[in-house]
């Protein structure tokens, strides 16, 4: 509600209150002047109501009780006393003070209420305050306890398209309480679907006719997805006006039921339109049913025409959900999905042997058809991957829970709140993701968001909240976890770095660097331990499992005000667009979405650059790893080496390379055991020709850059 | 707003309807149906120019098509219904695809979609 | 064209709540504050009127009864606004010609609904 009209509020109630004062005065003199007795209740009534609509539900519900007895005064059934004109005025002076949020004395106000509730007769002190108006909040004549238009089937849930058959006939004086028919009607159309059959057989000839009277009466065949009780709310102001009748004839939600539906003589028979025995007669004759039944005349023509518009209804409604049911999904186990794409890795590799060997062959029809392969298996590819992808928000689900659980093991209250659950990432990287999740939303319930009270200290709202976020950028998927927690200590970080001998005393750090201390291994702030978290080990193998991913991870955190870690995660693990380049004579892979283009570096830049690694591109300097150097080349460099510019979270580094190979979908394969620490190398895959090209591990080539910087 | 005009040409009345025809109206109408019923033989309506049309005043014509079979006169349409007339007797489901059993054989319903007014 | 509507209460808040929530939602208002000014207000162009019950000079029962004796506006739509003690009064109503009813406090979600269900 406005402010402003708050103001209003309290501005005309305390005028009223002014008013009720004198009024109370001169009813003491006068205690047999029903008019001022009128004038009290309505003054009552107004801060009542009004009090309510703003919010005062304080005000609205004590005024009641004064109000109640003033009904009772104004019907004459309870006199006016002495003591009821000063426990009103007591009464107004509490209202006042409520108003004004100033002064309020409770005892004295539920000492009124007490004493207001007593002057009922025959009512106890703790009669209940009435309770909330009906769920509409608008209501209908409630008072008349008419025969409810109780349903025959059970009602089915809303949201399943559930077909109902309506027989709704109106009061003929229906317009003298000014509500339309057509209104009506209008209204129940909106609900979905329909088909209305209006009866005239009750309208009387125009000398007989009185023309505001309505004399049609309706059978509805209704599919809705709203639920019975919408149907009924649109009746809500009339219910004592019409004979409504709702059968359910379809609930939506057996997908089994026959499409035929009922014949026409049962629908009938279900209607009461007819009996058993004259449709028995009806049917011996060999005719067709609906013509059977016109020429007998049993059944009005106008009812067998509604008939088979329920049976098109129904009939239309079960087709469309079996043709639904029956597009919706194959469920293959995963293994089969896993086993496809590895198939399709494989194939890659052929297609890429094929396309070179063709090229080399110059024979322009095997390139054409090695063409055709390409794209077809890119396509392949692309399917066959999108198969395996989920929304993430199947974990997150999960993590609803066990925040739940956490919090009230923590004695916290935490909300978890999460947004792009439906971004999607492939399945294994999404069960792989989820250890890695669980101990980072662990370690914000536990570290991160403070106990109630100390939140209430700081002056936080005493939930705490942890945002989880997912989002595609590029060729990655983004998840965040952010808490409003007390964040990172920087200070306490600091120290205990230099406890455990991580970084010496007096290393200039910068806050990201602190913060991605807690990720080495055995590192843990917290002075309790818990069966939370806080047993030490952890984040590193967080961090682990991220790098696993060919993901990374960041942390930012604010003092007091929380903390966001920020995972970066690839679509999928299996095939990686890359651009393949040549070292040494030797085949290498980046991929190539970090890439942003390639230079050329000639012997003259690397004199003028004086021993540095440093390369200028079109006026900004940027750094370079000479990959000739990293992997001890013996060889002789080309006189013009190429320059791979990637760019790292928002850095740009370069790689010194002997050439640039080209564009290459390499699909991944793992190092093996022997060879998986290898740093600077994620994993390998197979080229056209069958050799092997080394994936490098650009995040960790590119730190060596950093600390050299440093 | 109902405005009535008519037109008389010899044992025939033509009642033009322009505006709303509704429960405000209802009287008017009634009024003139029936006064036109009792005193010519045949009786033509022209819905083309109403701009709303309830259901108060479409079961007034059913009535009179009704009363005119019975009283052995013609009730019939004159020229096209007006859009607001064609939707509203669909809304309101008096739409057929036959006529209604109260309907002689060979005299056309007000509503049926199978027969004009042609007759 | 926004249909217009008249709403009658002795509160002046309750009618700028009114009011401003109408307006919002495009329906042209006219405020009475009690049933004999909402009499004098009612032009042809009102096509429904927001009533309170409890009201000095003329309540709303009367103006129901006066709206409903007027061949000009008997088909007129009239919603009572009322508060949940006033069972008889709704039966009072309702035999006076009400078209429906609305329980204070309401919320403007509420009080939209109940015009557009009204009004259609």
């Amino acid at each position: 509600m406005l402010d402003q009209q708050k103001e209003i509020f309290r501005e005309e109630a305390a005028e009223l209150l002014s008013d009720l004062e004198d009024s109370l005065l001169e009813l003491e003199e006068s205690p047999e002047d029903m008019d001022l007795v009128a004038k009290v209740f309505r003054s009552m009534h107004t801060i009542k109501g009004s009090g309510a609509m703003f919010g005062f539900d304080d005000i609205a519900a004590f005024t009641h009780e004064v109000e109640t007895v003033y009904d009772l005064v104004r019907n004459g059934e309870v006199p006016v006393t002495k003591e009821l004109v000063s426990k009103s005025l007591a009464a107004r002076d509490h209202i006042s003070s409520l108003l004004s949020g100033e002064d309020i004395d409770e005892a004295r106000g539920e000492e009124l209420v007490t004493a207001f509730q007593q002057m009922v007769p025959g009512q106890q002190p703790a009669a209940p305050v009435e309770t909330a108006p009906e769920d509409l909040g608008y209501g209908l004549f409630d008072d008349a306890p008419v025969e409810p238009p109780a349903p025959v089937a059970e009602a089915p849930s809303a949201n399943a398209d559930a077909t109902y058959r309506i027989s709704l006939k109106l009061d003929r004086h229906i317009i003298n309480t000014g509500t339309r028919p057509d209104g009506l009607l209008r209204e129940l159309a909106e609900l979905g679907p329909h088909q209305m059959v209006a009866h005239t057989g009750d309208i009387p000839s125009l000398d007989q006719l009185a023309p505001e009277e309505c004399y049609l009466h309706w059978d509805i065949i209704l599919t809705t997805d709203q639920g019975l009780n919408a149907i009924k709310d649109v009746f809500i102001f009339v219910e004592d006006d019409i004979e409504l009748k709702i059968d359910v004839i379809d609930d939506g939600e057996d997908p089994d039921a026959d499409v035929d539906y009922m014949r026409i003589g049962e629908i009938l028979l279900a209607r009461g339109d007819i009996t058993q025995q004259e449709l028995d007669e009806i049917l011996g004759q060999n005719k067709p049913i609906g013509q059977k039944l016109i020429d007998s005349n049993v059944v009005p023509q106008e009812k067998i025409e509604s008939a088979l518009k329920e049976q098109e209804m129904v009939r239309a409604a079960r087709t469309q959900r079996k043709a639904q049911e029956t597009a919706t999904s194959v469920r293959v186990p995963a293994e089969r999905l896993d086993y496809l794409v590895d198939m399709v890795g494989e194939l890659v590799t052929v297609q890429a042997r094929l396309s070179q060997a063709a090229g080399m062959r110059e024979d322009s029809e095997l390139v054409a058809i090695a063409e055709e392969v390409e794209r077809l298996t890119a396509e392949l590819r692309d399917n066959s991957l999108s198969m395996r992808m989920l929304p993430i928000g199947t974990t997150f689900s999960k993590f609803k829970r066990l925040v739940r659980d956490l919090s009230n093991e923590l004695g916290k209250d935490i909300e978890l709140k999460t947004s792009g659950a439906e971004t999607e990432l492939d399945k294994t990287v999404i069960e792989k993701l989820n250890d890695p999740m669980v101990h980072l939303i662990r370690n914000s319930l536990d570290h991160g968001i403070e106990a109630p009270d100390v939140r209430a200290a700081a002056g936080k709202q005493a939930t705490g909240t942890v945002l989880l976020t997912a989002a595609h950028s590029g060729d990655s998927v983004e998840i965040t976890i952010q808490d409003d927690g007390k964040g990172l200590d920087r200070d306490a970080i600091f120290e205990k770095g230099v406890e455990k001998g991580l970084i010496s005393a007096d290393a200039k750090l910068s806050d990201t660097e602190i913060y991605n201390l807690i990720f080495a291994p055995g590192f843990s702030t917290a002075k309790v331990v818990s069966n939370v978290s806080g047993r030490g080990v952890g984040m590193d193998v967080v961090k682990r499992s991220i790098d696993s991913l060919r993901g990374s991870i960041s942390i930012d955190s604010q003092q007091g005000v929380g903390s966001t870690i920020s995972i970066r995660i690839p679509l999928t693990l299996a095939i990686v667009e890359s651009l393949l380049v040549s070292v040494d004579n030797e085949s290498y892979a980046l991929p190539l979405s970090i890439v942003e283009e390639c230079v050329e570096l000639t012997r003259q830049d690397i004199a003028n650059a004086h021993g540095r690694h440093l390369v200028n591109v079109r006026d900004q300097i940027v750094p370079y790893i000479p990959l000739r150097q990293e992997f001890e080349a013996i060889s002789e460099p080309p006189d013009v080496e190429q320059v791979v510019i990637t760019n790292l979270n928002g850095n740009r580094v370069g790689f010194v390379v002997d050439q640039v190979v080209g564009q290459h979908q390499s699909v991944i394969k793992t190092l093996g055991r022997m060879c998986k620490d290898v740093k600077g190398l994620s994993g390998a895959t197979i080229l056209g020709d069958g050799t092997v090209a080394l994936i490098l591990d650009v995040n960790h080539l590119a730190k060596k850059v950093e600390q050299e910087a440093a | 707003m109902l405005n009535i005009q008519q037109d008389v040409e010899q044992d025939r009345l033509l009642l033009k309807l322009e505006g709303d025809a509704t429960i405000e109206t209802a009287s008017q109408l009634h009024q003139a149906l029936l006064e036109g019923l009792q005193n010519y033989k045949d009786v033509q309506i022209d819905c083309s120019a109403i701009e709303s049309i309830d259901l108060y005043a479409l079961q007034m014509l059913c009535s009179a098509h009704r009363s005119s079979v019975a009283w052995e006169k013609s009730f019939t349409y004159s020229g096209i219904l007006s859009p607001a007339a064609v939707s509203a007797i669909a809304t309101s489901g008096l739409k057929r695809d036959h006529g209604c059993s109260l309907c002689p054989d060979g005299v056309c319903c007000m509503w049926a979609v199978s027969c004009t007014s042609s007759s | 064209m926004s249909a217009t509507i008249l709403t009658v209460d002795d509160s002046k808040s309750i009618r700028q709540m009114v009011s401003f929530t109408l307006q919002q939602a495009g329906y042209t208002v006219i405020e009475a504050e009690d049933g004999q000014d909402a009499l004098t207000k009612l032009t042809p162009a009102v096509k429904l009127v927001l009533s309170d019950l409890n009201m000095p000079n003329l309540d709303g029962i009367g103006l129901i009864k006066a709206i409903r004796a007027n061949p000009a506006t008997k088909f007129l739509p009239v919603v009572m606004l009322t508060t949940e003690s006033q069972g008889d009064k709704k039966q009072e109503g309702r035999a006076a010609g009400a078209t429906g009813w609305i329980v204070k406090p309401f919320n403007p979600d509420q009080l939209l609904g109940v015009v557009k269900k009204v009004l259609g």
